[in-house]
């Protein structure tokens, strides 16, 4: 329950707001506190304390009602029937970080999973941590081949940021100098096995335009002092963080900005606060503070700030401003360009390739890498040679082990024998699965659904969104070149496989108020602050104008705290 | 459509195999089977005492007790009589339950006597068939896009789901590591020994 409503309007004034504490919003605190101001940040779910509200942290695999945390079928139907579609959400060990879909329904014309979660954290909780730059090349595509907006920013303007985020978060990679996979600021690399340095030298030695390098994850292998001071420790190689990691070893809200804004002295959080409206004062065409819906109690009140950053991620920041209608703005907050809603993109995938590897039984590992391994990408490079037949390109992720005690039960044979053989690890396996770039096309959609109603009485999203010829002219290619480069490195019964997909299961969905040049066709400037209304930053993946094939939250942070840096100059100087 | 391997990945996926890094997400987490307490008569909420005797011997066949224990040992059968009272779908229940009626009118027909009192040569001589039946079946369904299960492969699964993610089953039979702190991506297997639970 929030205290808003017992306060003065005074103490209901704040110098900025942040609405969200995920990934995003939780970057915005930090800067923003870190610099002096009195910060409010709003967030709709329940407190997750670092640490003490992890409640399955500890828990062996026996502790669970039932094997591999798995959730009866009954719960499934009944709350989770869209957060179960990627097959691992909806686990007794982490299900209470994503919403129950009859709770927070959506509709949909033709599939789209989107899978969230409300909380103190958003879903830095549960993130797979991959952690990629966009390169040059993708900030300059979209103007190069005429698709969509050209990206007000180019990488130069990204780079310092990049930077900052990737010192601060702590990421362990490895350097390889490729243009069009930028070097970060990394800690220690992880270790590939024996089968996947085999698949590296056998590929790198046949493709020599392909790499194999190990995930980029913000895991800390080496923490800084920094982040040691905050509390943070080494990763332990336990493979259990979509739990939450007391041992702070990857990046969170809860665990790292949390901390460092609240340290500051300058930040209020507040949980159980829904923002549902922005408030538009047209005299000074500023936004003066948001509306405030208490989860709990359903009292509503207005809060005030000189700025806003919007930071709900994607598709609520969009609701948001899609819900915030006033004369200036009947068609939603800032959408005077009529882009708001439109441009939805994800990375397609559930595409690739598997193979069984003969040999190195002598060969084993200790430990539970959080990790894979990554092959950027390598198609459409801007020479004739990696030109293919559709735009864009692809990257992918996977990694080799061993077979485990599962291996036996769909072939012949029980009793004594099989337990034996069970004792030991199985074959060595492989598997990489591509993410591919999705195209901003203006309908894929989403729009406000007043029909249908979450739990709050308030109205939804109806989604509107599909893969088009050149992601399935692409997809047919991540497979060949998977099964290709498992061929190369000498693997047996290579197969490629293709999955079905929907947009959204990427849970990269991307777009919706995206950056340009021109407030005819966009919705936020080069500084992700909103065209008609410049003091509300919108600085989660709305923004982005074009998705690349990475991993897309560093994107989000670099953005966030560029903003941030952008917002207190322009405040100072009385611009805002 | 699906091929063999499909069929053996999915087999292996339902019992938390892992098949992509990022599918191993979902693999992680354990399960219930605690060793029957001595003299304890479990309470069964889905099994009839005859039920619970034939998934007794049928257990006790897959995963014996050797020099190590097994299933049954560790819990395996109050431990399916939750997963099939509270977790799985109807349709698996009756799959489960029709095969159970039939092992014992195949038994009666065999040798007279309900399944769990035959020896266990008996036993295991039934079991073969069904064994090979359910492979057989596993075989004729590729292509096929949602086959339906066989009664002895769940048997199977479920023996095995409940051997290796119990406690004594991860930890003494296999091995496994809470916080293994160090990731060591190259040890030959000889200094390891035992496959890792997880
Ligand atoms: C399983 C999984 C794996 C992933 N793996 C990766 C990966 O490897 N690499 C990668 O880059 N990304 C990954 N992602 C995506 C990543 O989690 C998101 O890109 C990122 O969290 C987005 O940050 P955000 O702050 O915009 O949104 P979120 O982290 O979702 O946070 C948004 C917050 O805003 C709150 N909120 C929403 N609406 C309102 C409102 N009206 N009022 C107040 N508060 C509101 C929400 O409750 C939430 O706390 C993964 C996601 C999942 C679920």
């Amino acid at each position: 329950m929030t205290d808003l409503a017992s306060k003065s309007r005074e103490e209901r004034t704040f110098d900025a707001i942040v609405v969200g504490s995920g990934i995003s919003g939780g970057w915005a605190a930090k800067e923003l506190c870190e610099k002096g101001l009195k910060t409010l940040v709003l967030e709709r779910g329940p407190q997750v304390k670092h640490g003490t509200d992890y409640k399955t942290f500890g828990h062996n695999p026996w502790d669970f009602r039932f094997p591999g945390g798995r959730v009866p079928q009954e719960e499934i139907d009944r709350h989770y029937p869209k957060q179960s579609r990627t097959g691992y959400t909806i686990n007794d060990a982490w299900k209470h970080w994503f919403v129950k879909d009859d709770e927070h329904p959506y509709t949909e014309v033709s599939r789209f999973d989107w899978m969230r979660g409300y909380q103190v954290g958003g879903r830095s909780i549960t993130w797979g941590r991959q952690s990629y730059r966009h390169s040059p090349m993708d900030f300059e595509a979209n103007a190069r081949e005429g698709v969509g907006v050209d990206w007000p920013i180019r990488y130069e303007d990204l780079a310092p940021w990049y930077d900052h985020v990737e010192s601060w978060i702590g990421v362990s990679g490895r350097e390889e100098g490729l243009a069009h996979l930028p070097d970060g600021k990394f800690q220690p690399p992880m270790a590939f096995n024996v089968v996947e340095t085999t698949l590296k030298e056998k590929v790198e030695a046949r493709f020599p335009e392909r790499r194999i390098t190990i995930g980029r994850t913000a895991h800390l292998t080496k923490p800084t002092d920094e982040q040691v001071k905050l509390g943070r420790g080494q990763c332990q190689n336990r493979n259990l963080c979509m739990r939450g990691c007391a041992f702070g070893a990857y990046f969170s809200s809860n665990g790292s900005t949390l901390i460092a804004a609240d340290h500051t002295g300058n930040m209020t959080l507040q949980p159980d606060a829904v923002v549902t409206e922005i408030i538009f004062d047209p005299e000074t065409s500023r936004a003066t503070g948001v509306r405030v819906l208490d989860a709990e109690t359903g009292d509503r009140v207005e809060v005030y700030a000189k700025v806003i950053f919007l930071c709900a991620s994607t598709l609520n920041s969009a609701w948001i401003m899609m819900h915030s209608v006033s004369d200036r703005f009947p068609n939603g907050f800032g959408n005077d360009s009529g882009q708001l809603g439109r441009n939805i993109m994800d990375h397609h995938f559930l595409v690739g390739a598997q193979a069984e590897v003969e040999g190195f039984e002598d060969r084993y590992y200790s430990g539970r890498r959080p990790n894979g391994i990554y092959i950027p990408r390598f198609r459409n490079l801007g020479d004739d040679e990696t030109k293919k037949d559709f735009l864009r390109g692809y990257g992918y992720q996977g990694g080799a082990s061993r077979e485990g005690w599962q291996r036996l039960v769909a072939e012949l044979g029980f009793g004594a024998g099989m337990k034996e053989k069970l004792q030991d690890p199985g074959a060595w396996t492989i598997g990489i699965t591509g993410f591919g770039e999705m195209l901003p096309y203006e309908d894929n959609t989403i729009s406000l659904n007043h029909e249908v109603r979450d739990i709050h009485g308030l109205p939804t999203l109806t989604m509107d969104v599909t893969i088009r010829d050149n992601e399935l002219a692409m997809r047919k290619d991540m497979q060949e070149a998977g099964v290709e480069m498992l061929e190369a490195a000498g693997f047996q019964n290579v197969r490629g496989y293709e999955r079905p997909y929907a947009p959204g299961l990427g849970i990269h969905e991307m777009g919706a108020a995206r950056m340009g040049r021109d407030p005819n066709t966009s919705v936020l400037n080069g500084w992700c602050q909103v065209h008609a209304s410049p003091n509300v930053y919108v600085t989660d993946g709305s923004a982005m104008t074009s998705a690349s094939c990475v991993n897309p939250s560093l994107t989000y942070m670099a953005l966030t705290a560029r903003a941030a840096d952008h917002a207190v100059t322009q405040l100072k100087r009385g611009e805002l | 459509m699906i091929d063999r391997r499909e069929l053996l990945q999915r087999a292996a996926a339902m019992l938390g195999g892992a098949v992509s890094a990022s599918a191993a997400a979902g693999v992680l987490a354990g399960c219930v089977a605690t060793p029957p307490v001595e003299g304890d008569t479990p309470d069964y909420s889905w099994f009839t005492p005859t039920e619970a005797a034939t998934m007794t011997a049928l257990a006790a066949r897959i995963i014996p007790a050797t020099d190590t224990l097994g299933a049954v040992e560790v819990g395996a059968v109050p431990y399916i009589d939750n997963m099939m009272a509270n977790y799985h779908e109807p349709q698996e229940r009756q799959i489960l339950r029709e095969g159970l009626a039939r092992i014992d009118r195949e038994s009666q027909a065999a040798h007279q006597r309900p399944f769990a009192a035959l020896t266990e040569d008996q036993q295991v001589q039934l079991m073969t068939g069904w064994d090979e039946e359910a492979y057989a079946q596993s075989q004729s369904d590729i292509g096929k896009s949602d086959p339906p299960r066989h009664f002895f492969r769940m048997t199977k699964e479920l023996t095995t789901l409940a051997f290796f993610t119990s406690e004594y089953g991860a930890t003494e039979f296999l091995q496994y590591k809470a916080v293994p702190g160090e990731w060591r991506a190259d040890v030959p297997y000889s200094e390891i020994g035992r496959a890792w639970a997880t």
